[in-house]
């Protein structure tokens, strides 16, 4: 370990080393300079956006540089996650604002968790062995439980918290009990030994066994049918930042590790757990999908449309192709930002006694604020995938790898229940724009406003211009492919 | 032959204290169930030859971590609680799956308990070697879980402490019992938790109206 290996860990140093000042600070007089957090937190993000784009010019060159005995990397992959980590927070962060001053909670251990919990999501894009990733894992996980329960005398925030502890813990011990059993098999925790170990070997059942375990807790973190009972009460109970929080990031990180895992250690048994994975994002995409229709609350409706792009982008790792890997690079950034700006005017209507939460409230809604009905429409049409929007190019480059890849059935289904999903998402449109009433009041603060022009932007720029976007995926995800390709 | 014998006697006892752990109804009878259940683990370390594994077994999680359990379940006071009625489907589908897994279990243990494991170097399991591994190839891992332990105190200090972070009690479904006299009497012990999410607790609401909390602002 030598001096330039530290500095690949630069981001995640400062987030550490940031989430603990944020922690310092109220015990040396900031408690009652509360709404100083925020800044303070954002000017932590920039720095770490700097400290990520800054380690790549460490490795230039270097398309992948193992360190810490071939434990941690810094690679192109690694480092389009980190970026998208650092906004999403910065964003959760500018969402936060009001709720933290509404409710008179604590600011600066909130803002610490959430730094907390950018340093775990850091390590789990840039782990390449299991036992770092499963560390990464746990530091996120445990910063979501807290921050889940942070509405501490609401009883339905505090059994979100707790569903979500209970199970998340289970799920961590499932991915343990598969982790010890690939290790037993493969004599090694580090994915690129474990590819190798596994290229020379029969299909074996304590490896499957292994590997569906292993399946198993990551879809557990993506929320995948049948592991996805707690989303629902998870996003209804939280404080409405933290679900938009657990929607995007949470599910970007355990989607970067799931990738990372499967393609680069077990493209060898790839005919053996895709028609597992292919079974478990089929009914992801109808469970989800169907059960959002009968929705009338809005948080619960986002908590199974997310079930069900946890189903589409599943078809990025059962192709197993350069297709599917640029796919689910592109779908998760589009995902993230479309289900940002949505969740930010959900906030926008939250004020007095809890508005924004049912169907009613969106009635009108392009009246009293045409700005924030538009782009609702643009997110809605994202997340359904039509045309000009970037979920379009997301949901191209998925459905093409599954065809590509012989999944063909798993590609009509996915587009048949697409269209379903507009169904629903429509429904959202009509009462902004067809129904008359009064609906919830609006308060549109600068924040959120930032919040959602950011998004809008990032949404139209990768539907009508894909070109950029795509060509820094090709660049991002390459190195994982070229191992794919070597097979 | 020996070990042998003593692997069936302490997997016995391992299984039979698990099996309590999770059915018997007394908190307090199921955390020293599983102190017995974690020193017949130790034991099954002690016949892998791994003696020092043993001993962090015994000393860190039947000493440190059950002690904390119990005090934590005793400092608590629980009272016997009727559990929630589930709904009879999902009781079936539970037993369901978690009768699969084991059943795939046992087949699996029976399959592969005939093949002997190779003889390889010698596992060293003595602290020295172990805390060499640990701090040399396996240091990283070991300084990322000071952040993990970092976090997980913040957050019991923050769901455990009893006044809000500006110094103001809390009052709500907390402590429905505790420093509030108001509540309790409000809602006798019927059963029902004492307030809806959606209706202020009277607490809450008298809190509201204190111009001395407006002041605290």
């Amino acid at each position: 370990m030598t001096w330039a290996d530290t500095l690949l860990l630069l981001p995640e140093l400062i987030a550490a080393t940031g989430a603990s000042i944020l922690l310092i600070v109220p015990v040396l007089g900031g408690r009652a300079r509360g709404h100083m957090a925020k800044w303070a937190m954002l000017a932590l993000m920039a720095v770490t956006a700097l400290a990520v784009i800054g380690s790549t010019y460490a490795v230039a060159g270097v398309q992948q540089t193992p360190t810490f005995r071939a434990m941690f990397a810094v690679d192109a992959f690694s480092v389009f996650f980190k970026l998208l980590f650092v906004v999403v927070i910065a964003l959760v962060t500018l969402l936060s604002e009001d709720f933290l001053s509404e409710e008179r909670y604590s600011t600066w251990e909130y803002y610490s968790l959430l730094a907390f919990a950018l340093c775990g999501m850091m390590f789990m894009a840039s782990g390449v062995s299991l036992i770092t990733i499963y560390i990464g894992l746990e530091l996120l996980a445990l910063s979501s439980y807290i921050l889940a329960g942070y509405y501490k005398n609401h009883e339905e925030s505090t059994e979100a918290a707790m569903k979500y502890f209970i199970l998340g813990t289970v799920s961590s011990a499932i991915l343990l009990y598969g982790i010890s059993l690939i290790y037993g098999v493969c004599g090694s925790m580090r994915l690129s030994t474990i590819a190798a170990a596994l290229s020379t070997m029969l299909s074996n059942d304590a490896l499957m066994f292994g590997i569906m375990l292993l399946a198993a807790g990551l879809c557990f973190k993506i929320a995948a049918v049948p592991f996805h009972v707690w989303t629902p009460d998870v996003y209804v109970g939280a404080p409405t930042p933290i679900s938009a929080f657990l929607s995007t990031g949470s599910k970007a990180a355990a989607f970067a590790v799931f990738a990372r895992v499967f393609y680069v250690a077990f493209p060898a048994f790839h005919l053996d757990w895709s028609n597992v994975l292919a079974a478990i994002a089929a009914l992801s995409m109808i469970v989800g999908n169907l059960a959002a229709i009968t929705q009338t609350n809005v948080k619960r409706m986002l908590a199974y449309s997310s079930i069900s792009h946890a189903g589409y982008s599943l078809l990025g790792i059962i192709a197993m192709n350069e297709m599917g890997l640029r796919g689910i690079l592109i779908y998760t950034m589009v995902y993230v930002f479309a289900n940002l700006g949505i969740w930010a005017t959900i906030l926008m209507l939250r004020r007095h006694a809890y508005a924004g939460e049912s169907v009613e409230d969106f009635r009108g809604l392009h009246k009293r604020a045409p700005f924030a009905a538009f782009s609702m429409v643009v997110f809605l049409l994202s997340l359904g995938g039509i045309p000009p929007t970037a979920g379009f190019i997301g949901k191209y480059f998925l459905f093409a790898a599954a065809v590509q890849a012989g999944f063909g059935w798993l590609a009509i289904v996915a587009v048949v229940m697409s269209a379903v999903s507009m169904f629903y998402y429509l429904r959202l449109v009509v009462a902004m724009y067809l129904e008359e009433g009064s609906g919830a009041e609006t308060i549109y603060s600068p924040s959120l406003r930032f919040v959602t022009a950011l998004s809008l932007t990032v949404t139209l720029v990768v539907g009508f211009i894909p070109e950029l976007p795509i060509r820094q995926v090709i660049e991002s995800s390459s190195h994982l492919v070229g191992r794919v390709v070597q097979r | 032959m020996v070990e042998l014998a003593v692997f069936f006697v302490f997997a016995a006892v391992a299984v039979i204290f698990a099996l309590v752990v999770i059915l018997h109804r007394n908190p307090v009878v199921s955390a020293l169930s599983l102190v017995a259940s974690f020193f017949a683990l130790a034991v099954m370390y002690v016949l892998l030859e791994a003696p020092f594994l043993a001993a962090l077994q015994v000393i860190v999680y039947a000493g440190a971590i059950m002690v904390l359990f119990l005090f934590v379940i005793m400092l608590l006071n629980l009272q016997h609680q009727r559990e929630e009625t589930t709904r009879p489907i999902q009781q079936a589908l539970g037993y369901v799956f978690s009768a699969a897994f084991g059943i795939g279990l046992i087949f699996y243990l029976i399959k592969y308990a005939w093949i002997r494991a190779e003889q390889t170097t010698p596992f060293n399991s003595d602290a020295r070697a172990i805390g060499i591994r640990l701090f040399e190839a396996y240091v990283f891992p070991f300084e990322m879980v000071s952040i993990l332990l970092l976090a997980a105190i913040v957050g019991a200090l923050l769901l455990s402490q009893r006044t809000d972070l500006r110094g103001r009690p809390t009052t709500g479904v907390d402590h429905p019992s505790g420093q509030n006299p108001e509540g309790a009497a409000a809602s006798p012990r019927t059963g029902q938790p004492s307030f809806d999410a959606g209706q202020p607790s009277p607490a809450a609401a008298s809190r509201r109206a204190d111009p001395h909390h407006e002041g605290a602002k």
